[in-house]
């Protein structure tokens, strides 16, 4: 949440586990590999805004390299980077 | 006329600060007898903690929460020496919800500088009376809307004047969900896309009243900057006792409930034209058996909307579970009020409206004047617009200061 | 006087036979720890931390590096340094962030106890546009404390304007607080010459490193880092403290031992 990106950085998910988060990204040219979901959360909000509707599948994760940070899925975006812990 | 409102926020947990130097910091929820929560401090409301929410609730938005319960004597105490030094200066005082009430200065300024010094006074006698942790905010205009909307714009131990010259520009920008309407008609509001109190503003009278009636006019001179309610000083005139009987006994008392709230109907009608609401009342049971067990109920803010009502009272009386098969349902010692607008808006926006009632804020302002010539648009304020917004990315925002210029 | 001056050499004593048998952190004297900083300095709030510094916190007049890769707590700890110099000067409350990345959260910042109000973001295009930027904030001398983020990915003039930057610091009366996170493998090379300049210029460089995640109930609170000093022309390089960032709703930092 130290770095935020309120519409996401893209990144390449290949797999995702049982319940839907992904097991590794690609994000800055790096692989990152996901040891432990933290959270996951859905959201389907502000349809009624100007801002445009939010319908995303957070999860917050930690990966093998110790990064913490917040992912989101979007039907129409895919895949997203929105927060880093820091 | 010419009216001071006076408000301390978060005045019960403020209390419980003064008392505890433990609790001086972290989130706090006080708890009220009905097991929700009374008040939620500054920090219970960053992490989206509302009043009204149950514990569990509050828990889940923020796990560090510490609850306390409220003391009813300790607050009304408090409440009645906060009402004490308002009364000092001998002028008409009425009170509203704890920690706020109206002084009406009219007898003894006339303009915006003799207000200045007697606010002053007033918010350093509030402070000498009750302490630090309770300073009061306040606001003056010549209408007790206005008045009460200048002093939530403002931090505590600060004062806003606003003189009527100013009440448009003031108003204008202000959140719609300030208006002391039923939460019906402020979603109403938010559907149609009025967001501030200068949208609200432009509506036409007549349509106003088609759709909101007599309390949308009402409303609707508020946001104008017009507000014919005088300051009432005093204890309200208690309406008559309202009683029903039931055609047979019943052990749900849902039933009774609906019976009450139809014979309470044209009380509230009468209460929501006048954007004022029920505080507090007393429930009376008739049982089967003979006995008539009581429970008395003082709600967060005024409510006028039947729903709300029902709501507060159905989970009052799980609460008191009487024993037995009721026979009737008495309210009497109905406390009227005036409804109060940060409650709304909580229950509005879920959020509280304070920090979106700031001024826009320039942090640096001289400095970036002087540095936007050389530099360029790369100088921002960081703001809260939504701060209980359920995606975080959408609580903040930077908003240029590009036109500081 | 005699008296007092012996109970102090008997006290003295008595509190290095104890570090000496237990560790130092056995028995510390309280007098540094409620002592406010030195007007050289702003607090990090963390007294353990503030303790090894050589300043009694991040050293006014003079730059800071904080380093450590994206998770070992630099930034939270680096927004909780700006509200302890909005504290600690309620008359100049001003603190700016140079956001080069783009990428700083508002609502995080808050949380930390950051006033918002009084904060000044600065997003300049580049590196080079940062430095200007800066320099003219800090000649201006309204800000207490600038903390710069994204800074040192600039090129190879980077040194050299990082010099001039140190020398517009003196008397400046404000704390500077690079931020620095090491990239990894074979592109660390990109940035280090700005790196390399900046442990310079620095009077003091701190290193965070993530220590352990905090559970609590199989649900994660937070974390405990080290900040290790890796630098200080007032104190001694090596030594360290852990501090613990704990963020349900609220990051609080949390003194630790």
């Amino acid at each position: 949440m130290t770095h935020a990106w309120p519409d996401g950085l893209p990144i390449q998910v290949e797999t995702l586990d049982e319940q839907g988060a992904p097991r590794a990204f690609g994000w800055r040219g790096r692989n990152w590999t996901v040891e432990r979901v933290v959270q996951r959360w859905m959201i389907d909000t502000d349809w009624w805004s100007e801002r445009g509707r939010l319908r995303r599948f957070y999860v917050a994760v930690i990966t093998r390299e110790g990064l913490l940070c917040a992912l989101f899925h979007d039907p129409e975006g895919g895949w997203r980077i929105t927060r880093v812990y820091d | 006329m010419s009216v001071l409102h006076c408000n301390i926020p978060d005045f019960v947990s403020g209390l419980l600060r003064r008392g505890d130097d433990a609790l001086r910091e972290g989130a706090l929820g006080v708890l009220a007898a009905d097991g929700t929560l009374w008040e939620a401090s500054a920090e219970a409301r960053a992490c989206g903690v509302l009043a009204g929410m149950t514990t569990r609730q509050a828990r889940m938005r923020c796990p560090d929460l510490r609850l306390r319960e409220i003391d009813p004597a300790r607050v009304a105490a408090e409440q009645a020496a906060f009402a004490g030094v308002l009364a000092q200066t001998g002028l008409d005082v009425e009170m509203l919800v704890e920690g706020a009430g109206f002084v009406d200065l009219s007898p003894v300024t006339r303009g915006i500088e003799d207000v200045r010094p007697l606010c002053a006074d007033l918010g350093r006698a509030v402070r000498a009376e009750l302490g630090e942790a309770l300073q009061p905010a306040l606001g003056w205009d010549s209408g007790k809307f206005t008045a009460q909307a200048a002093a939530l714009s403002v931090s505590p131990g600060h004062m806003r004047l606003v003189p009527a010259v100013e009440e448009a520009r003031f108003l204008g920008p202000l959140p719609a969900s300030l208006l002391p309407l039923p939460p019906l008609a402020l979603m109403q509001l938010r559907w149609l896309g009025i967001r501030t109190l200068g949208d609200f503003a432009r509506l036409p009278v007549a349509a106003t009243l088609q759709r909101f009636g007599p309390a949308g006019k009402l409303a609707l001179e508020l946001a104008r900057g017009h507000d014919p309610r005088p300051v009432r000083p005093g204890p309200r005139a208690v309406p008559e006792p309202v009683e029903v009987e039931l055609d047979a006994p019943t052990e749900q008392p849902g039933l009774a409930l609906e019976a009450l709230l139809r014979a309470l109907a044209p009380l509230l009608a009468e209460l929501e034209a006048r954007l004022e609401g029920v505080r507090g009342l007393r429930l009376e049971g008739r049982m089967l058996e003979g006995t008539r067990p009581q429970l008395s109920c003082t709600f967060v803010t005024p409510l006028s909307d039947a729903g709300a009502l029902r709501e507060a009272l159905s989970a009052a009386l799980a609460g008191a579970a009487w024993p037995g098969a009721l026979l009737g349902l008495r309210a009497s010692a109905l406390q009227i009020g005036e409804r109060y607008p940060v409650q709304l808006s909580l229950l509005m926006d879920g959020a509280d409206s304070r920090p979106a009632l700031r001024e826009a804020v320039r942090p640096g302002e001289a400095l970036v004047r002087r540095l936007l010539g050389r530099h360029g648009a790369i100088f921002y304020a960081a703001e809260l617009p939504d701060p209980t917004h359920p995606a975080l990315e959408r609580r903040g925002a930077l908003r240029t200061l590009a036109e500081a210029r | 006087m005699r008296g007092v001056a012996d109970k102090r050499q008997r006290l003295q004593y008595a509190v290095d036979a104890l570090q000496a048998r237990y560790s130092v952190r056995a028995a510390q004297r309280g007098a540094e720890w409620v002592r406010a900083p030195r007007v050289g300095a702003i607090s990090t709030g963390f007294r353990s931390l503030d303790a090894i510094t050589g300043y009694a916190g991040l050293p006014l007049n003079a730059i800071t590096l904080l380093s450590g890769p994206p998770t070992s707590g630099k930034h939270t700890l680096a927004y909780l340094c700006l509200r302890q110099a909005q504290v600690a000067t309620p008359r100049q409350p001003l603190v700016a962030l140079i956001d080069l990345p783009g990428a700083a959260d508002p609502d995080y910042i808050a949380r930390c106890g950051v006033e918002l109000a009084d904060l000044l973001i600065v997003r300049p295009p580049t590196p080079e546009a940062a430095l200007g930027a800066l320099a003219d904030v800090l000649r201006a001398r309204q800000t207490r404390a600038i903390l710069a983020d994204g800074l040192l990915d600039g090129g190879a003039g980077l040194p050299a304007r990082l010099a001039t930057l140190a020398s517009l610091m003196q008397n400046s009366r404000c704390a500077l607080l690079l931020l620095d996170t090491p990239r990894p493998g074979w592109r660390e090379w990109l940035n280090a010459p700005g790196r390399g300049a900046a442990i310079q210029q620095a009077a003091l460089h701190l290193e965070a490193r993530r220590e352990r995640w905090l559970d609590y109930e199989h649900s994660l609170r937070g974390y405990r880092a080290q900040i290790r000093v890796a630098r200080s022309r007032r104190g001694q390089a090596g030594a360290s403290a852990a501090i613990e960032i704990v963020f349900n709703g609220v990051v609080r930092r949390r003194e630790t031992w």
